[in-house]
């Protein structure tokens, strides 16, 4: 993915800087998409938005970031913040429009295989606060360490490690139906 | 990103299936390569779009901060010429007052007439070389 600055520019620095976001990009996109998806409660064109955004602010960043680490870092937390602010703009829109104000989920179709599971579960998590979520998906979804997660959210690890025990004991006790009474999970 | 002793948080027995199911049911699927090459065109065109400068920014929020207020105020006036509902009430209740206060002061002071107070030959003086 060549943008046309690097073609009209023609200098080495930039052919540079577009292979390094075309790699960027590329390592990234379907994480990235994943976890937007995740964060906005399942609708897949503001996970898509969200994301495409996030790379935007990313490029024009780049140049900023010699080591990709920390423009991982950064994006990831850009990528954070977008999210927020759509499940904010979100839930204004929805009062304006004479909703509860609430975050209902989003009416498009549900790709998981198991509709009524994924929207129970995207209900859940939108009812936990927002630290709470965030931690959540951040490390029990998507794998990533409390650390890096902290370094994310802008929390120290304490904090993290709270948020992620009150909303394991929330999301059990809301969806308490998925785990067998001998306290397996329901296969 | 990883830092070294900084491990992934592995849950045990119930916590771990029950996060396991949950990270399963709870994504979307894999992008297909059309999907993939459709958002690579998104962003591609994204950094195409003219950027808004920054200097704009500043006056583009004091503009929606002025319309929101007076959004807000004009809920509160009505039309020109025509007095809203507070303003009624203001006219309404300074009658009112005008009504009591004044009236009851012009009452007042016809009770203090000062001829009733004066003295039988002193009115008959007054009758006399006032009146007559």
């Amino acid at each position: 993915m060549v943008t046309g600055a690097a073609a009209a520019g023609g200098s080495i620095a930039a052919a540079n800087l577009e292979q390094r976001f075309t790699v960027f990009v590329a390592t990234h996109r379907e994480r990235a998409r994943r976890l937007a998806w995740r964060l906005v409660g399942g609708d897949a064109a503001a996970a898509e938005d969200v994301t495409q955004e996030a790379f935007v602010k990313a490029y024009r960043a780049l140049g900023r970031f010699r080591e990709d680490s920390k423009l991982e870092t950064w994006f990831y937390r850009i990528l954070v913040r977008q999210a927020h602010n759509h499940r904010r703009w979100r839930a204004v829109r929805l009062r304006w429009s004479g909703g509860s104000g609430g975050e209902a989920p989003d009416p498009s179709p549900w790709p998981a295989r198991d509709p009524g599971l994924g929207r129970r579960i995207a209900e859940a998590l939108g009812r936990l606060t927002r630290r709470q979520r965030e931690a959540f998906i951040l490390v029990h979804l998507e794998g990533f360490t409390v650390r890096e997660s902290a370094e994310l959210l802008g929390k120290p690890t304490g904090t993290v490690k709270s948020h992620l025990h009150r909303a394991l004991r929330k999301l059990r006790a809301e969806l308490a139906d998925l785990q067998d009474v001998d306290g397996g999970c329901r296969k | 990103m990883t830092s070294p002793g900084d491990e992934r948080v592995r849950l045990d027995g119930a916590e771990g299936d029950f996060v396991e199911r949950l990270a399963a049911a709870y994504a979307p699927p894999p992008m297909t390569a059309g999907e993939r090459a459709a958002f690579d065109e998104g962003v591609r065109s994204r950094l195409e779009r003219p950027r808004l400068r920054r200097p704009l920014i500043p006056a583009i929020a004091a503009a929606a901060a002025a319309t929101l207020l007076w959004f807000a105020i004009s809920d509160s006036i009505g039309p020109r010429g025509v007095p809203g509902e507070e303003e009624v009430e203001a006219v309404v209740a300074s009658s009112w007052e005008d009504e009591l206060f004044l009236s009851s002061d012009l009452d007042a002071s016809e009770d203090r007439d000062e001829s009733e107070a004066l003295p039988g030959d002193y009115l008959a003086i007054a009758g006399a070389f006032l009146d007559g």
